[in-house]
């Protein structure tokens, strides 16, 4: 077989075109204005190709044919003894049907991650993180929402110190007893609702005591916010948000600064449907509590229930009445009973 | 400084010409070398991503010619797998002592500090002596103490002279790499003008304040006006959706307003350093010129990024040709077919590669094409 190519010796910089023939025994021939050389397929290096830039020959003295035959290459490859996997590689990158198994295959990678990645990786962190986080990441919540959305209480004394004895009950026995602090507030903004800050203060309000027809379904809601903070679900999710920043930071990498706080817009997008699962493992955990009190999960379904249909929308996300997906979370609860 | 004259002063039968570099890849391909790169890297839990990276350069040199010879890249990927895995460890330990006693993470800041000088200066080394055109090797004869002075002495002076020494500095840096850069037998010199440095920053500098500036009486403006003419935006709690669109949205105006303000200082420097380098740096017999143009460099990039993020990261390999692309065309040398012959290799003996050089080639920057 004739082909032609680039000869460039290594000692200078000239290039030289040359003539290669190369036969049955092996044998390359290099010959052109001046050159006249000839080597054994055994001792020349053939790299693998890249995209479709020249092929290489790298000869033992340290001189380099370039060439573009596609022909000659496949034949020398062919004789090629020492293949290397970089030409799997190079099969792989320059076939489209190869190349768009990879990127689903990216894909799949990328959306497993999100889901099951990113969200046990801020589990065991936040777990072995002190306490004294979630203290931390609670700041001055409590006073924010005490002036934007809170008004005192309007309870009677007696009633709030019942609730109260019954939710140092139930905290009693958990490593962080003393974190925990009950609150009491009337609010025309988010109605009948509870909520859990990170530091272990839960608040309830006026209008779901009086939503309530039977106290087990209070106490199931504290149970539900307890779970909240034992499971440090607002770290998690404060930590679920840092990876999936980053995670898209990297993926939209390369472009600098911009794409810091650009990747903002999709970590919110993403990790909002992080919450659900949270959700479901605090129902879970008030049900488990009122099995354990030789109840059924009726007071829990009960009191989900008049929650969705008195509060049908609300302002913001952490707060108990804006849980989505009512009837796979009675599903749940109706599946402990079953148990 | 006319250069053609330059070039004409060193003997009658001279003739050499001037041509700019030519980039022959495209994204589509380099899309398929990009993805097979990472998902390789996924599959071998990032093992792949020394071979990821030396294909990927080798990408872009091979496709980048000048006169029928284009670059190599000669990395061996097992030595920068060796740098990636000492790395990691590094920033394990890092990590991991950081947790058990914060001080250690100070520690090992402060440590990575006085190393990043020696990083520089190795890494200026591997990139040299990796790149080969036509055959024929770079290298960077630049001292480690060097590398001392200028990345840390000067730095710390400039600090204390509250950033008025920066243009020289990089000046000084500029010359660092490049007077210390040989192609074969051919040495490069650089005779730049640190007038010419404190003219580019100072208009940057200034250009980009007076713009901030700018920007923030227009919000105040906006705002202010916002409140005036829709005072029931601000008073009634029954408009909280309209009025927090209203503000979500200024908020985003101003977000991109400011980060568009914030790329036009590097890509401004960028243009007028490199263009003002390659018009004062020799290599040998060789000269070189570089026209990019400030508009076309800021469309690349607010295309391109608009682009990457529109396609979650797709455009990225387009993106990258795109701009290399671009910047390797405007690139020109001044050079003839018979100064190639002159040029021959130098002697590499003595050169001992080490896990030391592998490491420090992790710590990757550009430097402007090898040149």
């Amino acid at each position: 077989m004739i082909f032609e190519g680039k000869y460039m010796d290594g000692k200078s910089a000239a290039i030289r075109p040359v003539t290669l023939h190369f036969d049955l025994q092996h044998v390359v021939k290099i010959q052109g204005e001046g050159t006249d050389l000839e080597y054994h397929m055994r001792e020349i290096d053939l790299p693998a190709p890249l995209g479709r830039t020249r092929f290489i020959m790298n000869l033992p003295d340290g001189g380099r044919v370039e060439f573009t035959d596609e022909k000659a290459h496949r034949a020398l490859h062919r004789l090629d003894l020492d293949k290397s996997g970089m030409d799997i590689v190079h099969w792989i990158e320059s076939r489209w049907a190869m190349v768009i198994g990879c990127l689903f295959g990216m894909a799949g990678a990328v959306v497993l991650f999100f889901w099951l990645g990113i969200p046990l990786m801020a589990k065991s962190a936040a777990y072995s993180l002190p306490a004294d986080v979630n203290i931390a990441i609670t700041g001055k919540a409590m006073e924010i929402l005490d002036t934007e959305y809170f008004a005192p209480s309007g309870l009677a004394l007696e009633r709030q110190q019942g609730i109260r004895d019954q939710f140092r009950s139930m905290v009693a026995d958990l490593e962080n007893w003393d974190h925990y602090q009950l609150e009491f507030r009337s609010s025309e903004r988010i109605g009948a609702n509870a909520l859990a800050l990170p530091s272990g203060t839960i608040v309830i309000t006026d209008a779901l005591i009086e939503l309530a027809e039977q106290d087990d379904e209070i106490f199931a809601v504290l149970a539900h916010e307890i779970a909240h903070v034992e499971y440090r679900h607002g770290l998690q999710s404060v930590l679920q948000d840092v990876g999936v920043f980053v995670l898209i930071s990297i993926m939209i990498g390369d472009v600098g600064v911009t794409t810091s706080i650009v990747a903002a817009l999709p970590t919110l997008l993403v990790t909002s449907g992080y919450s659900r699962h949270f959700e479901e493992e605090a129902d879970t955990y008030a049900a488990e509590w009122l099995l354990a009190q030789g109840k059924t999960t009726e007071p829990m379904q009960s009191i989900l229930i008049k929650l969705s249909e008195n509060n049908p929308e609300a302002p913001f996300g952490e707060v108990l009445s804006s849980h989505p997906e009512l009837e796979s979370r009675i599903k749940n609860l109706q599946r402990i009973d079953t148990r | 400084m006319d250069l053609e004259a330059f070039g004409g002063t060193e003997g009658a039968t001279r003739n050499p010409t001037w041509e700019s570099l030519k980039f022959n890849g495209d994204g589509a391909e380099f899309f398929g070398i990009w993805i097979v790169n990472l998902f390789l890297t996924i599959l071998t839990f990032g093992i792949y991503a020394a071979w990821a990276k030396v294909r990927t350069n080798q990408y872009f040199y091979a496709n980048t010619e000048y006169k029928g010879g284009t670059l190599e890249y000669l990395a061996d990927p097992v030595k920068i797998l060796i740098g990636n895995l000492i790395i990691v460890a590094f920033v394990g330990i890092y990590l991991f002592s950081g947790y058990l006693v914060p001080a250690i993470g100070v520690v090992v800041i402060l440590a990575f500090g006085l190393f990043y000088p020696f990083l520089i200066y190795k890494t200026l080394r591997f990139r040299a002596r990796h790149t080969a055109y036509r055959n024929i090797r770079f290298k960077f004869s630049g001292k480690c103490g060097k590398a001392y002075t200028l990345y840390m002495g000067y730095m710390i002076l400039n600090a204390l002279s509250g950033g008025l020494l920066f243009p020289y500095v990089a000046y000084r840096q500029k010359g660092y790499h490049y007077n210390n850069l040989h192609y074969g037998n051919a040495d490069g010199q650089f005779k730049g003008d640190v007038g010419f440095f404190y003219k580019a920053y100072g208009i940057a500098f200034v250009v980009s304040l007076l713009l901030f500036i700018a920007g923030v009486v227009l919000v105040m403006v906006l705002l202010m006006g916002l409140g005036i003419a829709f005072p029931e935006l601000v008073e009634n709690p029954e408009n909280e959706v309209v009025a927090g669109i209203v503000l979500a949205t200024i908020g985003i105006g101003i977000y991109l307003g400011f980060l568009f303000i914030s790329t036009l200082f590097p890509l401004y420097i960028f243009k007028e350093i490199t263009n003002h380098t390659m018009e004062r740096f020799t290599l040998g017999p060789f000269h070189f010129r570089s026209h990019l143009e400030f508009k076309k460099l800021l469309m690349i990039r607010l295309t391109n990024t608009s682009l990457i993020v529109l396609t979650l990261g797709l455009y990225t390999p387009w993106a990258k040709v795109r701009r290399y692309k671009y910047i390797a065309e405007c690139i020109e040398m001044l050079s003839e077919e018979r100064d190639f012959d002159e040029i021959s290799a130098a002697d590499m003996r003595g050169e001992v590669e080490s896990v030391g050089e592998a490491a420090a080639d992790i710590f990757d920057f550009d430097i402007g094409f090898g040149l």
